[in-house]
């Protein structure tokens, strides 16, 4: 429940969404006040209280028609049986590898659950999409059109090779990966990392643009170390990134319009949103 | 640490300090950006007119942002099709009815963030007089006209201290914002050298006055949409927002009026459009989400000097996904 989900499921509840089930134990501190706004100020009514909990009851104040609630557990305990009880999976403040394993899982069941992985780092946001095999109808002039989207998993997306990607593809997608493989090289939870890390960051980052033959400059350090430097969110993008997470869900849900394939990037310092489609030739 | 220079964006209390409580509140922030442009935002005042669901979200992030105070305008009663897009409004019926917009909305945006204060002025936008316009830093107009926004604006460019002014419109799953920044001087980081950089934006009277014949070919089709719905509801004396599908064929007639006597081509204003937006003038919650976040980033950049800003208008249309920024000013 970062301040980017927070916004995604206030978006959800109030266009009306069955059920919306809210998983995160961790317990809510001061920091995680300034960008979660279903968070109550008051200590008093916060201390002691599991983020998931403690949202749950404010969403439940949007929409009495949506019926929200709670699970305890970590991502990596749930099993596959569990996730088909659900349409749609959105997962945040997770490692690398959870996020493979979850995207995994729910591509082992029989019925299609859609995915998303958001994560959201400085006025940086990242939203990873998997549809599966996607069927879904468009208007174009006056006729409806029958589309047919293939999607690959997370680890497949990942795996594609940083040569064979296009010229002009988005720093910050080199970047997150950087990070992320960072976080979990050094055993450490997702958004664990300062300053004090970059030095380390930069080595990682020189070590995988060789490996990858990429050019280093494609991963600027000063991107590097804007992510690095401030982990915590930003109210405004995480309204963005919350809306169009929250409107791509629907669109999912729904079976209108183009839906976003397959990668999403927001960098508010220069306001641009990009789509990015990795997929294994 | 870079510090950003000072700018005079008459703002009181230039020379004090953040207090305690506020440094430690905003620490983050302050880390992000500095504790000078944290200054600015802490003394900064907002005034928003019209409660839709895209101001709403606005006033939730400025409000977690940490703005000085922000005073809120909308006389109409609550009513329950307002809920689905505007989630500062409290669902049960018996807390929202008998209430105004602006007392529901001002009540639950204090809960998020107490250091800011938020208040209720009464009042028609066409009412407020220069004198009460330069109380603010900040103006920004939702639900009204043409002729008011053009108004308001006007004011705003009278007063000796330079006033942000913003308008945003909402319809179906498109959003747009227009920016007037007058003389703006602000600066950024470019290469680990600061620069200064000077933006000068028209009115919203003379952005609008531009012949659509001199707009550039690949021009957002919503700024012609949404011009011509502005003016069809500014003719048949509507509130803003009061369309219908009933009102279709009457808007494709002052199109066409509209493009031939400014020698556009109709295609560049395509029926379908026109429909979408007449058809279905509530908002859409995640549109609201984008558009509200957009402006709440564009706000606290203007007040905070930091980062280049929109200039002039914003269009949004979650139905292709696109967010579109045109400049559209008087040569």
């Amino acid at each position: 429940m970062k301040g980017t989900v927070a916004e995604f499921c206030k978006n959800i509840v109030l266009a009306g969404v069955g059920s919306l089930t809210l998983v995160d134990d961790r317990v809510a501190t001061e920091e995680v006040l300034s960008s979660n706004f279903l968070i109550p100020p008051d200590e008093n009514a916060y201390s002691g209280k599991t983020l998931g909990e403690l949202c749950c009851n404010s969403l439940k104040d949007f929409n009495p028609m949506v019926r929200v609630s709670i699970e305890k557990g970590d991502l990596s305990s749930f099993d596959v049986e569990f996730f088909s009880k659900f349409d749609v999976v959105v997962v945040s403040c997770c490692s690398l590898s959870a996020k493979k394993l979850a995207n995994d899982k729910c591509r082992k069941l029989s019925k299609r659950v859609a995915f998303y992985a958001v994560d959201c780092r400085d006025s940086c946001g990242e939203i990873f999409v998997d549809l599966q095999d996607y069927k879904y109808s468009k208007k174009k002039q006056d006729e409806t059109v029958k589309c047919d989207l293939k999607y690959p998993s997370f680890e497949d997306a990942l795996s594609v090779p940083w040569r064979a990607l296009h010229r002009r593809m988005s720093k910050l997608y080199y970047a997150m990966r950087v990070i992320e493989k960072f976080e979990e090289a050094e055993g450490r939870s997702a958004g664990e990392v300062s300053i004090a890390d970059l030095s380390g960051v930069l080595k990682l980052k020189k070590e995988i643009c060789t490996a990858q033959s990429l050019n280093e400059s494609h991963v600027p350090d000063t991107l590097l170390e804007r992510l690095v430097t401030n982990a915590i969110e930003f109210p405004p993008v995480c309204a963005i990134i919350g809306g169009i997470l929250g409107q791509e869900v629907i669109k999912a849900i729904s079976g209108k319009g183009d839906p976003l394939k397959n990668f999403f990037f927001f960098d508010a310092f220069d306001g641009k949103g990009i789509i990015e489609d990795l997929s294994p030739k």
